[in-house]
């Protein structure tokens, strides 16, 4: 890439949006771009025509592109526009661009991409707020996609850029794996087979946030409920230090992947895993019981043995599931990746964080948008696909297809891209099912033993019927070249069979999981209210453990906060002994109150000499730092916004703003 | 405190005297820095003989900011600022007290691109007066002040 930046104050900015990083890459390798079609916007007004426009202008000089990932708050990259939109650019190729969304698009134009910053380290929007685009006097991150930003503003979005991408050139670790999302090593990382690889490289990122305290798989691979092609879902927690806790912005809480990367990672820091402990996230408590055994599950009695060793994958069928035991107990062993003394310390505690809401947590995921509602779409769109086939059918067999070798090709298409569909959603629904189920499973194990079954061992029962439920997962798609060589009768034969499986899973298969579901559901929230289970999580455990960790990892931070905080109010009341008796009382009430916050006084003032009160003294006014042990000791995710620190503000002219403290 | 930082501290506990001063936790009055709302520049702009004592670390914070601060924002902060003034002129003596003329001054200043020695009477004429285009935007203020926090919080400053 270029280095050197051609942009002047005669260059033209827009601003591009995408909903995936990959849709940059392969721009970049096809050197072009095409923008969203406004459906109903007039011609001159569509974003491809605004950029053509620029680009053909006599007075422009350069016209840039900068590129932002949506979700991702920051700017990835920019490209100079080299060439109006053109159908002839059709065939150069942008297969796969926008492949998640919807979109309409214009023809590509020519680009050449100046920066483009690897996907985890885009430009973040909090440094370019301050840039204000002159066009609208909105900050550059709030510009939406396809607007047009001033050339001050782009230019200076631009040269942080390029800023970034030489700090990212000579700084760049040599990073495993999925890091490099922008090579063909992402796709590579993402094979099961090489999950070593994906822990290696999340736990030198997760390295950077802080002390790694565990980690952890999550999903059907902590369950056991897995099949070869499931994909890695991993949990890091870490412990940062001081400076990553104590800035202006918050303190570090979760970092997730990009939804558009595989595999999916999920790192805490322990004050945010501890706020959603504390607040009976079920995945939280999950963590804490990762790759325990569930001895409370079923297991298959004799006399199923052999079904029970079939289904556990016991390849001799004798049932004694002799090698598959040692592998399994493996495959659970893998479950924690690793854990430190002081996660072990946390554990041991576990018991006193299961509680009555988590399993309302769990209910509630289960009656939620991802649960039952989410299954009741997919069905209503199954039964919509059967119908639009059924009507299809019809008309078909009224048809003379084989007149014309195209018509039936595309005729058939038609009815595969149907199959495929309905396909599509009983695999949708079959997973949804598994997940519904497993968390009814879960929620039971709470509720009847005060703890949480993670790992669901092969011979169960439970685990035969939660993975039964998944059967459609191995169901592959149907080949659009080899139903055109059959013959019309077998053709026909395949569309109502595939019609027929979905007409029956829509209907009867789906009321009877439904009503299973229900029951099990009702009686879960019928014993809940009787059942011995706290109604939230201990929380002194929890906070005892942070307190401890938090002690032993920023020492050094609090005693030098400390030092200073004395060193300074010695100071202050030196100053203030100079005061008259009233004022100087006042003052000393100011100390106390500082002090008995344990915080830093940084600034003392008597800003106007005219508000005298009615006593003859003066009001004072300080500025403060908050403790930093107070700040370090339990760091809940959620700031004080500034809409409240405003309406605090507004309280002022109340007098209710003036501190009250009488020691 | 912990999470419930607020732009003051607001105790349940009360009596008269300890009525008469309010406390800026340094988080708040940074995020409301970006705004320019009178009452954070009143703090930044207090004249130095109405100071009874300031640490080093919010003495470096005022003299890296107190250029910063001088832009466009300001400029419409004021002029809503003496909107509303002339509206309630029984309000006026407080809104120009004399830290607030300072600011006025030193924006004026740094408008104009001279000295100046403005009359009290005149400021409203002479505010309208300022060719904002010759400000910068904004200045990156948060980008100042950011560091400083983390550095107060840390005890390294």
């Amino acid at each position: 890439m270029a280095s050197a930046f051609e942009g002047t104050p005669s260059s033209r900015f827009f601003v591009i949006k995408t909903r995936d990083y990959k849709s940059l890459t392969l721009s970049r390798t096809a050197a072009l771009w095409r923008t969203p079609l406004r459906p109903g916007a007039p011609a001159q007004t569509q974003p491809h025509e605004r950029i053509a426009a620029a680009y053909l202008s006599a007075s422009v000089d350069h016209v840039f592109l900068l590129a932002s990932v949506n979700g991702s708050r920051a700017f990835q990259g920019f490209a100079r526009v080299m060439s109006p939109a053109s159908a002839e650019f059709e065939q150069h190729g942008l297969a796969g661009f926008d492949a998640s969304g919807s979109a309409r698009y214009s023809s590509p134009f020519r680009v050449a991409w100046r920066v483009l910053l690897d996907a985890h380290r885009g430009l973040p929007h909090d440094l370019t707020r301050h840039i204000l685009n002159a066009i609208d006097g909105r900050p550059v991150p709030e510009a939406h996609g396809c607007s047009e930003l001033s050339p001050d503003a782009g230019i200076a979005v631009c040269r942080m850029l390029l800023e970034a991408a030489a700090a990212a050139a000579t700084t760049a670790p040599s990073r495993p794996c999925f890091y490099a999302a922008d090579s063909a090593e992402l796709a590579a990382a993402d094979e099961p087979a090489d999950i070593g690889a994906q822990w290696s490289g999340l736990l030198a990122r997760a390295a950077l946030e802080g002390a790694v305290l565990c980690a952890s798989n999550l999903g059907s691979r902590a369950y056991n409920l897995h099949h070869a092609l499931s994909d890695v879902d991993m949990l890091v927690l870490v412990a940062a230090p001081p400076h990553k806790l104590l800035p202006l912005d918050g303190p570090l809480t979760t970092i997730r992947n990009h939804e558009s990367f595989k595999p999916d990672f999920t790192l805490h820091e322990a004050g945010s895993f501890v706020h959603h402990l504390l607040a009976g996230d079920p995945k939280m408590l999950e963590a804490l019981f990762a790759g325990d055994a569930a001895p409370q599950l079923f297991t298959f009695d004799d006399a199923n043995a052999t079904a029970a060793a079939t289904i556990a994958g016991d390849g001799d069928g004798d049932g004694d599931g002799d090698g598959d035991d040692a592998i399994e107990e493996h495959d659970r062993s893998q479950v924690v990746v690793f854990s430190s003394d002081a996660w072990r310390a946390l554990v041991r505690h576990r018991a006193r964080f299961c509680s009555k809401e988590s399993v309302r947590r769990y209910v509630r995921e289960i009656h939620g948008a991802k649960g039952v509602r989410k299954v009741d779409s997919f069905r209503t769109k199954l039964l919509q696909l059967c119908a639009a086939m059924r009507a299809a059918l019809e008309q078909y067999r009224d048809d003379d297809e084989d007149a014309n070798d195209d018509g039936r090709r595309r005729k058939r298409r038609e009815f595969v891209a149907l199959m495929n569909e309905m396909r599509d959603i009983r695999v949708h629904v079959g997973k949804r099912w598994y997940i519904l189920f497993r968390l009814c499973l879960q929620a039971q194990q709470l509720l009847d033993h005060g703890s949480l079954c993670t790992w669901f061992p092969s011979r169960s029962i439970e685990r035969r019927f939660v993975t039964e439920l998944r059967q459609f997962d191995a169901m592959s798609k149907i080949d659009d070249a080899h139903v055109h060589e059959l013959a019309r009768p077998d053709f026909e034969r395949l569309c109502r069979s595939e019609l027929d499986r979905s007409t029956e899973y829509a209907a009867s298969h789906f009321d009877a999981m439904l009503a299973r579901l229900e029951h099990t559901v009702s009686d879960l929230e019928s014993r809940l209210p009787s059942s011995s289970l706290p109604e939230m999580p201990s929380a002194e455990p929890a906070l005892g453990w942070l307190r401890t960790l938090r002690s032993e990892q920023c020492a050094d931070t609090i005693a030098s906060f400390a030092a200073k905080r004395e060193q300074e109010l010695h100071a202050a009341y030196a100053a203030a002994t100079a005061l008259t008796a009233p004022r100087l009382a006042l003052v000393q009430s100011m100390f106390e109150s500082v002090l008995c916050h344990g915080e830093r006084l940084l600034w003392l003032a008597q800003p106007s000499a005219n508000n005298d009160t009615a006593d003859g003294t003066a009001p004072l006014v300080g500025v403060y730092c908050q403790s930093a042990e107070e700040l370090l000791r339990y760091n809940a995710p959620e700031r004080p916004k500034l809409e409240r620190a405003n309406e605090v503000r507004s309280l002022a002219s109340d007098g209710r703003e003036c501190i009250a403290h009488t020691g | 405190m912990g999470v419930n930082a607020s732009l003051t501290r607001d105790d349940d506990a009360c009596d008269a005297r300890a009525r008469q001063y309010t406390l800026y936790d340094i988080a708040t009055f940074a995020k409301l820095l970006p705004k320019r709302t009178p009452s954070v520049l009143k703090l930044l702009f207090t004249p130095d003989e109405q100071v009874l004592w300031q640490s080093a670390a919010w003495a470096h914070l005022v003299h890296a900011l107190r250029p910063r601060v001088l832009c466009r924002p300001v400029h419409e902060t004021i002029a809503r600022f003496l909107a509303q003034a002339a509206k309630r002129p029984a309000n006026q003596a407080a809104v120009l007290d004399r830290g607030f003329e300072l600011m006025l001054d030193a924006f004026h200043e740094a408008a104009a691109g001279g000295a100046a020695s403005p009359a009290p009477l005149n400021i409203v004429q002479r505010h309208l007066a300022i060719d904002t285009a010759r400000l910068p935007h904004s200045e990156l203020v948060v980008d100042c002040v950011a560091p400083w926090v983390l550095q107060v919080r840390c005890g390294e400053l």
